[in-house]
């Protein structure tokens, strides 16, 4: 085990849960699922971390803008992204080393520790933190005159990094308990989602028909604005930061050869169809109820605001304020868990989660509390997008590159043409995103 | 091993077959955009969008080969 947070799990408790493992691979299948279920983890932290605000305002604007039309993008762009997932899965499970440091090896430290690590995970950990902190803080004062009192965000924002802070700091701590405290907060996040988000759509009304044609029928608006749609959706589900969230997370949960069945399990289990079923309430909700009136606001806070009007009685706005706000608070948490493991990696420092260096960088996203006031770094945003647009593909060949290298992997290398097809389609919407962007700024796009 | 996979594993300069595969897959894309970006701006340029379309699935459809070991007849 070369990962110091796995280290700190008793081996009786590792153990146990090989044993478990090897009663459920001859069990029934339903007695299987169950099993695994109780012992998937990193799967949903990574749909926790992944069902943030950028990805619900994106459903909810698309919900608002096209209604049920662009359902099918949701689960195309998580189905992309499972390859990759796979591939991280086989690096932790069946490699056993830590990705960072081995692209620092084979492919230089420009693509490991700067371009996936410092890059890829821990600044867009810093900064779409402001974006989680932002959205919130502005939930808990939303919330807060049904209790009949005010709360503005300039204050609440403290009740927020508190909560957070205290979730972030309890991973890897306790002997492994930490861990599992913080994956059931994860799991409990996603459950609060679906069940408020799913009551919401009951009160409001599905057009089954609809849905069901913009599940299944492809869809674009004309012109560019559908192949921007296209690219951006498809690629961005899931990026660098989920990649290396999740590989770490199993290397930090004892993950080993025997995990491999239950890493695929949490894949889909986890982290597809959680992504798949909340943004499907959420563009459900706003096809509902903002498309036939035709009103667009731009961001989250104004599209909720919109949304509650129409919403009808008091419980269900507090239903749904209350499933939206599990959304920052899990992205802030599984984001400041990334961005820690990153840093670490990323300058070859042994991840040690009750040392003082460990804890300044897991809190580094916490400087998000300036979102309260409404302050954001746009030049840093600006840049880190830039940046990201022109990185993320180039970490992609380098997953690619590592999953077929024969000397790292020896027989546990990529054996499917399958497989490699998916993780290249995704490589090749990641490509599109970097091509469209060096062409919109040269004025081509 | 057929030659396609001996290919992509033979170092060729700096890098394998497989790194020159995903350059070449990258310029077959921004050509197939840059065809895209010219037919939305001025109506012509169809011929890019079919080379750079055509270039990307057969750049997919190589990189897509697992790696092979060595003398086998996989």
């Amino acid at each position: 085990m070369n990962y110091p947070i796995a280290r700190k799990i008793p081996r009786a408790v590792l153990d146990a849960e090989a044993d478990r493992l090897a009663e459920l691979a001859d069990a029934r299948l339903h007695r299987k699922l169950g099993g695994y279920a109780r012992l998937a983890g990193p799967g949903f932290m990574g749909a926790a971390l992944t069902l943030g605000a950028g990805t619900l305002t994106a459903s909810m604007l698309s919900g608002a803008t096209f209604g049920y039309r662009t359902l099918w993008l949701i689960w195309l762009s998580a189905g992309l992204g499972l390859f990759m997932m796979a591939a991280m899965a086989r690096f932790t499970c069946r490699g056993g080393f830590r990705v960072i440091p081995v692209q620092n090896r084979r492919h230089s430290w420009v693509i490991g520790s700067l371009m996936t690590g410092l890059v890829g995970t821990a600044a867009v950990a810093v900064i779409f933190n402001f974006g989680q902190v932002a959205l919130g803080t502005h939930l808990i004062e939303s919330l807060a005159p049904f209790a009949g009192f005010a709360f503005p965000a300039e204050y609440n924002w403290l009740i927020y990094c508190a909560v957070t802070s205290w979730l972030i700091l309890s991973y890897g701590r306790r002997g492994g308990r930490g861990t599992r405290l913080v994956e059931t907060v994860m799991k409990s996040g996603i459950a609060v989602m679906i069940l408020a988000f799913g009551a919401v759509l009951l009160l409001v009304g599905v057009d089954w028909g609809a849905a069901a044609r913009g599940f299944f029928v492809p869809w674009l608006p004309g012109g560019g604005e559908g192949l921007d749609l296209f690219i951006a959706s498809s690629a961005a589900a899931v990026g660098v930061m989920d990649w290396v969230f999740f590989h770490y997370a199993g290397l930090g949960r004892g993950w080993g050869r025997r995990h491999e069945s239950l890493a695929r399990f949490d894949l889909i289990a986890g982290l597809f169809l959680p992504f798949v079923v909340v943004n499907f309430l959420m563009i459900g909700v706003f096809a509902a109820t903002l498309f036939p009136q035709g009103i667009t606001p731009d961001s989250a806070p104004e599209l909720a605001a919109a949304l509650m009007p129409l919403l009808g009685p008091t419980w269900s706005q507090i239903l749904f304020y209350t499933g939206f706000l599990a959304v920052p608070i899990t992205t802030t948490v599984g984001m400041s868990l990334a961005g820690a493991m990153a840093v670490h990696e990323a300058f070859g420092w042994e991840p040690d989660t009750s040392s003082w260096r460990w804890k300044v960088s897991a809190l580094l996203p916490q400087v998000a509390f300036l979102a309260a006031w409404n302050a954001r770094p746009v030049w840093l945003v600006i840049a880190i997008a830039a940046f990201l647009s022109l990185a993320n593909n180039v970490v992609g060949w380098s997953m690619y590159l590592l999953l077929n290298d024969r000397e790292l992997l020896g027989a546990d290398r990529c054996r499917s043409y399958l497989w490699n097809l998916g993780i290249l389609l995704q490589v090749t919407l990641l490509n599109a995103i970097a091509v469209t962007y060096v062409f919109n700024r040269l004025g081509w796009w | 091993m057929s030659g396609v996979d001996r290919l992509l594993e033979r170092r060729i300069g700096p890098w394998s077959g497989r790194v020159w595969g995903l350059v070449l897959n990258l310029v077959a894309n921004a050509v197939a955009l840059w065809g895209v970006s010219s037919v939305m701006r001025t109506g012509s340029g169809w011929s890019w969008i079919v080379v750079g379309s055509a270039a990307t699935v057969a750049c997919i459809a190589v990189l897509a080969r697992p790696a092979r070991s060595p003398g086998s007849d996989e």
